[in-house]
């Protein structure tokens, strides 16, 4: 790799769509977010994980919806009219994310995002693929889709 | 030669075959560039297009093109076994062969006269490339065989070789190592070597000590290896499984690795063989019946299912389903026009609601939305159809395949098809062909019997095979009848035992019904015979697991000597069926139509009469017969709050599981339920009498019967809607693993609903198949002849640890109550629950009696007694079950305090609890109030009766009660009950201690309540003894037994009996006896 390629490759820009569980700040690659949908009308499944919200009719498919802040291991979130629910695409199924509120579009350079502590907020850092500090002064956790959206039961 | 062809079959069979054959050519020519580190899905890819081709061509008399079929399959065989490199010499041979395959394939009628000997002969030298060679060398010559892997060459003399290869054997060394595989696994070199010679011929053994490290690197164990130069029919991958030897171990010798002593070259040259072909025997049936035997010989030998061979290429046998190329689809014409026009239709709709939008007008956009709505279903419909095949298409394959098997096996077979046009999705179809198949040949080879034996049972000496399909309920039935002789569960349970599946104990509790589907557990079939039809080994198991994917069901029922029947459910289509929605709480579900066996309304009245209660377990008495009850918010652990995102009132699930319905039926404080109903269930108390939630709101009872195929049960609903067609959506896959539904569907208004899995629920309240149990009850009334001093008993069976089963008569328990551990509060050195807004002591039985810990659990049943006069709780884990049965008691071996015994229950022995003695062990003083007003202490721990006691008392007279049982276990338990009652119990432990007592306190008893069967004397014989006596002749005698025959009321008539009780029927006794002192 030559030191212009290593230079692009640091200053190549990330979109994160990013909202907030509680009062932190999260975010997601934004090609991973497929769209942000203000339904929760939602359908309880008895004796599913505790981290299902139930599922909810997207267009004509089932998608389940996650309580994030439950599964990566804190309390259960409260839902509010500001709630809002992140629908990803995983594999072939949609997988609604359940998020507490919805905040803008962050843009960075591969550069800005440090790697995660072992640990943010008392939640395990393997959770994570990294920080921004953002222009506002405040820290963006980038979550790991994939840890969050994992099924086997926590 | 013969050829049926029925026009479709054939169309189909070409049209799949053209499909195969057109990627076989840049497969082929891949994998000779790939060489010896070839993709094995690839040559898999190609041996599956031969395997099918040639199956095809077998059904429809294609001898030809299965002949050349058969033998490119048996190159790729040994390809795909590493026992062939491709090369381009091989490559070439198999593209020709190929390309005349094609040729034969386009012109199936004239395939049978065109002439393949020139590609056999070809195919067939590769194959026997190593006999070949042995042909031309003299007898007297030596051959060196080369270890494959390793430096160690074994001598043979070419007359051994040539007898070592003879009538299609295979040539392997195997590599055991005397350690691993003997030593470690308790055998001697001696048994491994019988084991071998069992099913082969060894040639020559050489033990390699060299070997020693570099067999196994990764491993620091000793290695010794006993190489086997071993000569056998079986083919590799049986040789793995019957030995227990890994792949690596097991080197089969092909002609590379065998050369003339003197030689050092190749002698490949591949002109040769062709010419050497000749004296090679072609004809394929000799060998492949040697091949037969050979497997039937070797099935004794006991494979270790609990190891399966990772290497095995039985289990990616292939279906057609596996293979995942473009298919394609023949659609009626008519069809697609329809398509056509609904797709026309369907663009103007569109554009009239884009129109219709523009204005803003509500009417015009609803007036613009109906035809979109119509199209739409429509359209659905039409593409549905186009999926949509006739079973036929398999069905008509089996005429030639039954009359063929019936040849070969000399039997006289009768196949009937019924309801070949009957329709079913494509994808179905497809993966019925190779199950049915089985199924199909399994009745004609296994089920019916030889003319003569048939003859002989008085049966026509012609077999009859059913094969039927029909509609039933929104599902396609597909039954395989056939009138032979039928399987027996016996010998099926036998061999599921011997081939390790099963434990003895666990068979023993077994039904009939899942005795004889054991077969279809995997790794239960023996290996199968190598023939056209099934082609290498497919099990009932695999059967199941095919059409498990496809959602379908299959049940086996049999009747030895007279046949048996194989009935697969399988949906009309995967996508749409028909339910019932019913409502629980707040929340709609769905139930398959399929399962639904009728809606039931049962008037709040009515409700005691209809729902009788089983120990804790409600049952429904319909017509008849008893089906047990579940209620849906129980077993989903229904929380009656509705989540509401308005009020954002979502409040957490705690989900505390599964909940045995039977258990929890009239109580649930604990369970997390906080409806009105249940509190005022509370604050009624009385549960005892309380069969279920839904009648103490005095609103009837909504019940859904329920069959699954090997269950039937009844779940009570708050509400029962519409039968609604649904399109069966799946469930994410965080919600893959629930097994109570099998997934949800949009309805009408947009909500979704769940769709119950009829069978999963069922699991998940552990419910039992009932029909056994059923029956047995049905029995038991008529049943009159019962063991000797056995007891017909209802008990309640718990578990302390996970096994040790124990065990109380279910009349002494109040209620059982499912409770989370912890509840469970320690004050004042006791251990207690809240419950009903009281405190209710519990008891784990460890601390009385030496038994296994209370498993540690979150979820602790509490079985509720009620001992003299107050409630306690003896906590428990699941498995909680209840059993009828005769018991025999076994006071000595296990007794211990709080254990009055042990008696054989489904095969466990099982620990009979004496709760009164447990009580009375942690609580004495409990005892000492009542004891005194009784004033006749009971000898609790030594059952030496009547002498200590009768001094004090003697004086007293009037209201004492002569109790005469040689049971210690009942004398306690009846004594107890009486003795609450506030009378004084005099025991007995036969009829001759009684009467010597009464004998010598003539004026001491006032009733005298005696068991009949008794040793010295029984209660016959006492009862005469005393009417006969003046003194006693008025004395009452309530004779306690397990079931009064009319034989026994008779003869007690008789001798005097005045009146007969059943054991343990507290209340009754107790009246009867209060009736007696009045």
């Amino acid at each position: 790799m030559t030191e212009n390629q290593a230079k692009n490759e640091l200053e190549k820009e990330h979109q994160f769509s990013c909202f907030y569980l509680g009062d932190t700040l999260y975010g997601y690659d934004i090609d991973l977010v497929q769209e942000v949908n203000d339904q929760l009308d939602l359908t309880r499944v008895p004796l599913a994980p505790d981290y299902v919200l139930g599922i909810m009719n997207l267009r004509g498919q089932i998608i389940t919806v996650i309580d994030q802040q439950k599964k990566i291991g804190l309390k259960s979130s409260q839902i509010t009219p500001k709630s809002r629910v992140l629908i990803i695409k995983s594999g072939t199924e949609y997988i609604g994310l359940l998020a507490d509120r919805i905040a803008e579009v962050i843009t960075c350079t591969e550069k800005e995002i440090a790697k995660p502590p072992s640990n943010v907020n008392g939640i395990q850092g393997k959770l994570f693929k990294g920080i921004v500090h953002t222009k506002r002064n405040e820290l963006l956790a980038l979550l790991d889709i994939d840890a969050v959206l994992d099924d086997e039961q926590v | 030669m013969t050829t049926f062809l029925d026009d479709e079959t054939l169309k189909l069979y070409i049209e799949e075959s053209k499909e195969h054959l057109e990627t076989i050519e840049s497969d082929l020519l891949e994998l000779e560039k790939q060489g010896e580190d070839f993709d094995e899905e690839l040559v898999n890819k190609v041996f599956r297009a031969a395997h099918s081709i040639k199956g095809g061509g077998g059904f429809l008399g294609l001898n030809n093109i299965k002949d050349l079929a058969h033998k490119i399959e048996n190159i790729l065989h040994q390809v795909r076994t590493n026992q062939m490199v491709p090369t381009s010499n091989l490559m070439n041979i198999l593209l020709a062969a190929y390309d005349r395959l094609g040729e034969l394939i386009d012109n199936p009628e004239q395939s049978n006269d065109m002439d393949i000997s020139d590609h056999a002969v070809k195919l067939e030298a590769i194959l026997n490339g190593k006999a070949e060679q042995v042909g031309f060398e003299a007898d007297e010559q030596e051959s060196l065989i080369r270890h494959p892997a390793k430096a160690l060459e074994f001598k043979v003399s070419a007359l051994n070789l040539k007898k070592a290869q003879e009538g299609g054997k295979l040539l392997y060394i195997l590599d055991i190592d005397l350690i691993a595989d003997g030593y470690r696994q308790n055998k001697t070199p001696r048994e491994i070597i019988n084991l071998l010679g069992d099913s082969g011929t060894i040639v020559d053994i050489q033990t390699d000590v060299s070997s020693a490290g570099d067999l196994r690197t990764q491993s620091d164990d000793p290695v010794l290896t006993m190489s086997v130069l071993f000569s056998s029919i079986v083919e590799p991958d049986l040789i793995g499984i019957m030995f227990n030897l890994k792949d690596d171990q097991i080197n089969v010798i092909t002609r590379e690795n065998i050369k003339p002593v003197l030689e050092t070259a190749e002698v490949t040259e591949p002109g040769k063989p062709a010419v050497e072909a000749d004296k090679t025997p072609i004809a394929e049936s000799e060998p492949a019946k040697a091949e037969e035997s050979a497997v039937k010989e070797a099935e004794p030998s006991p494979p270790k299912p609990s190891q399966p061979q990772p290497a095995n290429p039985k289990p990616d046998k292939p279906g057609k389903a596996a293979s995942p190329s473009s298919e394609t689809l023949r659609v009626n014409v008519g069809i697609l026009d329809q398509l056509m026009n609904k797709a026309g239709e369907l663009v103007l709709a569109r554009n009239q609601l884009m129109q219709a939008v523009n204005t803003w007008d509500r009417q015009t956009v609803s007036a613009a939305v109906q035809p979109i709505d119509l199209v739409t279903s429509e359209l659905q419909e039409a593409i549905m159809l186009t999926r949509m095949q006739p079973v036929g298409i398999v069905f008509n394959k089996f005429p030639r395949l039954v009359r063929g098997l019936a040849m070969d096996l000399g039997k006289k077979i009768d196949l009937q098809l019924e309801g070949t046009e009957v329709e079913l999705d494509k994808t179905l179809i497809e993966g019925l062909a190779d199950p049915l198949t089985h199924l199909v040949r399994n009745a004609a080879d296994h089920g019916v019997e030889q003319p003569d034996v048939r003859k002989d049972q008085g049966k026509d000496q012609t077999g009859n095979i059913q094969l039927k399909a029909f509609y039933e309920s929104g599902q396609v039935l597909i039954e395989i009848v056939d009138d032979g002789k039928g399987l027996d569960p016996g010998k099926i349970a036998e061999k599921a035992i011997s081939k390790g599946l099963h434990t003895e104990d666990e068979i023993a509790a077994m039904s009939e019904k899942e005795k004889l589907n054991l077969i279809m557990l995997p790794g239960f079939s023996t290996a199968e015979k190598v023939t056209d039809v099934s082609g290498r080994g497919v099990g009932m198991d695999v059967v199941k697991t095919n059409l498990d994917k496809m959602g379908g069901q299959v049940e086996l029922i049999s009747e030895v000597g007279k046949g048996s029947t194989i009935r697969i459910k399988l949906p009309l289509t995967l996508a749409i069926i028909p339910s019932l929605l019913v409502q629980s709480t707040e929340q709609k579900f769905a139930i398959p139509q399929a399962n639904v066996r009728e809606l039931i309304r049962i008037p709040a009245s009515e409700i005691r009469n209809r729902v009788e209660k089983i120990g804790e377990a409600d049952v429904l008495i319909l017509r008849g017969e008893l089906i047990p009850l579940l209620q849906l918010n129980n077993v989903l652990s229904l929380r009656p709050t509705y989540y509401d995102f308005k009020t954002g009132t979502f409040r957490e699930d705690r989900r505390n599981g599964v909940i045995d319905q039977r258990l929890l039926e009239g109580q649930s404080s604990n369970i997390g339920l906080d409806t009105p109903a249940v509190t005022a269930d509370q604050e009624t108390g009385d549960d005892e009498t309380t069969p279920e939630r839904r009648q103490r709101r005095e609103s009837d009872a909504i019940i859904v019967v329920l069959n699954d195929g090997s269950r039937k049960y009844g779940l009570i609903v708050d509400a029962v809607f519409d039968s609604v067609e649904i399109v069966v959506k799946p469930l994410g896959r965080h919600l893959k693993d629930n097994r109570a539904y099998a997934g949800a569907t949009i309805m009408g208004d947009g909500n979704l609903a769940l769709i119950l899995d009829v069978n999963g629920m069922a699991e998940l309240a552990e419910l039992k198949a009932l029909t056994d149990t059923d029956q047995t009850r049905a029995d038991d009334d008529e049943s009159k002849d019962h063991p000797k001093g056995a007891t017909r008993q209802t008990l309640l069976i718990f578990h302390n640890g996970p096994d040790e089963p124990c065990a109380v008569p279910l009349d002494q328990v109040l209620r059982v109550e499912q409770i989370m551990a912890d509840e469970i509060e320690i004050k004042g050195g006791k251990k207690i629950i809240q419950y009903r807004g009281g405190s209710l002591t519990v008891y784990a039985l460890e601390e009385v009696a030496t038994v296994e810990m209370l498993e540690a659990s979150e979820k602790l049943i509490v079985i509720i007694f009620k001992v003299v006069g107050n409630e306690v709780g003896l906590l428990a884990v699941q498995p909680l079950d209840v059993v009828d049965q005769d018991l025999v008691l076994d006071d000595r071996t296990l007794r211990q305090p709080g254990v009055a015994g042990s008696t054989i229950i489904n095969g466990k022995t099982t620990l009979l609890v004496d709760i009164h003695e447990v009580v009375k062990i942690i609580n004495p003083h409990w005892f000492q109030d009542s004891e005194m007003s009784a004033s006749a202490p009971a000898p609790v721990p030594t059952p030496a009766p009547i002498s200590t006691q009768t001094a004090a008392i003697e004086t007293e007279s009037g209201e004492d009660i002569l109790l005469v049982e040689d049971s210690q276990f009942f004398r306690n338990q009846v004594k107890r009950f009486i003795e609450e009652a506030g009378y004084t119990v005099i025991e007995a432990e036969d009829g001759q201690q009684a009467w010597d007592y009464i004998n010598g306190n003539p004026n001491r008893i006032s009733i005298v309540v005696t068991d009949l069967e008794m040793p010295n004397m029984d209660g016959f014989e006492l009862t005469r003894n005393l009417k006969n006596d003046n003194r006693f002749k008025n004395l009452p005698v309530i004779a306690l037994t397990s079931l009064a025959s009319d034989d026994d009321v008779r003869r007690g008539k008789e001798v005097g009996i005045d009146e007969y009780q059943i054991k343990l029927d507290k209340e009754k006794l107790m009246e009867s006896i209060q009736n007696r002192f009045q």
